[in-house]
């Protein structure tokens, strides 16, 4: 820290300087100016020195606490113990499954290949076979457990790093940043999302639904498929539709200009339209009545994805 | 047009298990002049050296997907109107409308049952 009082001595010497005549300047003049500059700026410099010190010293502070901290939540246990054995466990996993249907589908074959003129023989060797269905099938006790084995440590790992994030002070806002940075992913990856969960994805009746087949439309072959791609039709205004098919629906869909994509794409542009109609009116609601808002209770899981519709719901 | 019970079919799957089952089931239908890949390159190689009567194809397959093979068919003059059912675990809309967009056939949500595929042939090929 400077002292306020050196910046006016210098001023006033360098004023007294000024008035006299420089060609007879004294050696002592000289000298006093020099000794007030020497004198201040010692005290700047060791305030800077001071300031860099506590810097580096709270830097240093930090990064020994954060090595602590990521060491007392042991990502060498991960490293070395859990992440292996959860590998090893789900290897285990596709292994002994593939045996069990190996089994499985060799006993059934067996079964298939029998001659059923011959009965004792067919008799005989079918509940051999059948028996070894059975064996086979304990596969499913096994694999259940192995797999709880893996969520434990799925779910050992998800705190662990949930706990570094917070640790580090990783915001939303980083995480936007870095899934930008990653770049977009490609329509082929994008497509890859494996098998649904119960209540995700669709049933064969609405595949069936979107191809524009069905059980009584698939009564007649399906016609070879063009050797150019099809125009994107335009979406035409429809009425909503629930998700499973109708059976009037089901009728549409046997009209020869039926186009089953564009009627999904027209029917998903509407709801779009009526969502982005739905949350303006929503918004200047909630704007009229700001204050009462404010106080109503939240029920949504902080922290946690909620869907639109319960946003939707949120806002009645 | 009666349908060919000879005639070649290309099954395409990473996981033998299925493929076998697919076999098996094709077999049980009357259809027992099957082939094999384990990835839509391999397959792709197989579907341009013989002239298959049918592709019953995966979606999820490594290096070359179920759906860059149906594009990749689609694209090839030879082998273009080749009927494609894929087979495939990937049950959303957006799948469904892609897999659509390119050209397939038909699609069989997995797991499944002998009923449907012999449905969907039907659909594809015709009654047997």
């Amino acid at each position: 820290m400077t002292n306020p009082a050196l910046p006016k001595q210098i001023q006033l010497l360098v004023d007294s300087l000024r008035k006299q005549d420089t060609t007879q300047l004294s050696l002592t003049d000289v000298a006093s100016v020099t000794e007030v500059l020497i004198g201040t700026m010692s005290v700047f410099f060791k305030s800077i020195d001071t300031s860099i010190y506590r810097e580096c010293r709270s830097l240093s502070d930090y990064i020994s606490n954060a090595r602590k901290e990521i060491a007392s939540l042991q990502p060498g246990d991960l490293e070395s113990a859990r992440i292996p054995r959860a590998g090893l466990e789900l290897d285990a996993i596709v292994q002994q499954t593939e045996e069990a249907t190996n089994t499985i589908m060799e006993a059934a074959e067996e079964i298939m290949g029998l001659d059923p003129d011959d009965k004792d023989n067919y008799v005989a060797t079918s509940q051999d076979a059948v028996m070894r269905i059975f064996e086979a099938c304990s596969f499913q006790d096994i694999t259940g457990q192995r797999i709880s084995k893996v969520v434990e440590t799925l779910a050992h790992i998800e705190t662990r790093v949930m706990e570094l994030r917070d640790l580090l002070g990783v915001t939303d806002k980083d995480i936007e940043e870095a899934k930008e940075a990653a770049g977009p992913i490609s329509e082929d990856k994008s497509l890859l999302s494996g098998p649904a969960l119960e209540g995700e994805g669709i049933n064969q009746s609405e595949v069936d639904a979107l191809m524009g087949t069905s059980a009584a439309a698939e009564a007649a072959p399906a016609p070879a498929p063009k050797a150019e791609p099809k125009p994107e039709p335009k979406p035409e205004p429809k009425a909503e539709a629930p998700k499973a098919v109708s059976p009037k629906e089901l009728d549409n869909m046997f009209e020869e200009d039926f186009d089953p994509v564009a009627d999904h794409e027209a029917k998903e542009a509407e709801k779009k339209a009526e969502k982005a109609k739905k949350a303006e009116e929503e918004k200047k609601k909630a704007e009229k009545k700001a204050e009462p808002a404010k106080e109503e209770e939240i029920d949504l899981p902080e922290g946690e994805e909620v869907s639109q519709d319960d946003i939707d719901a949120l806002f009645g | 047009m009666a349908v060919d019970m000879g005639m070649p079919i290309l099954i395409v799957d990473d996981y033998k298990t299925m493929l076998r089952i697919v076999r098996n089931l094709l077999k049980q239908l009357g259809f027992n002049n099957v082939d094999e890949a384990t990835d839509g390159a391999m397959a792709l190689e197989k579907a341009r050296a013989k002239q298959y009567g049918l592709i019953i194809s995966d979606w999820n397959m490594e290096p070359m997907t179920g759906y860059e093979f149906l594009k990749e068919v689609r694209a090839d003059n030879v082998i273009k109107n080749t009927p494609f059912i894929m087979v495939t675990a990937e049950s959303k809309t957006d799948n469904v409308i892609a897999a659509k967009k390119a050209g397939v056939n038909n699609y069989i949500v997995k797991p499944f049952n002998a009923a449907t595929l012999k449905t969907k042939l039907v659909a594809v090929l015709g009654d047997f």
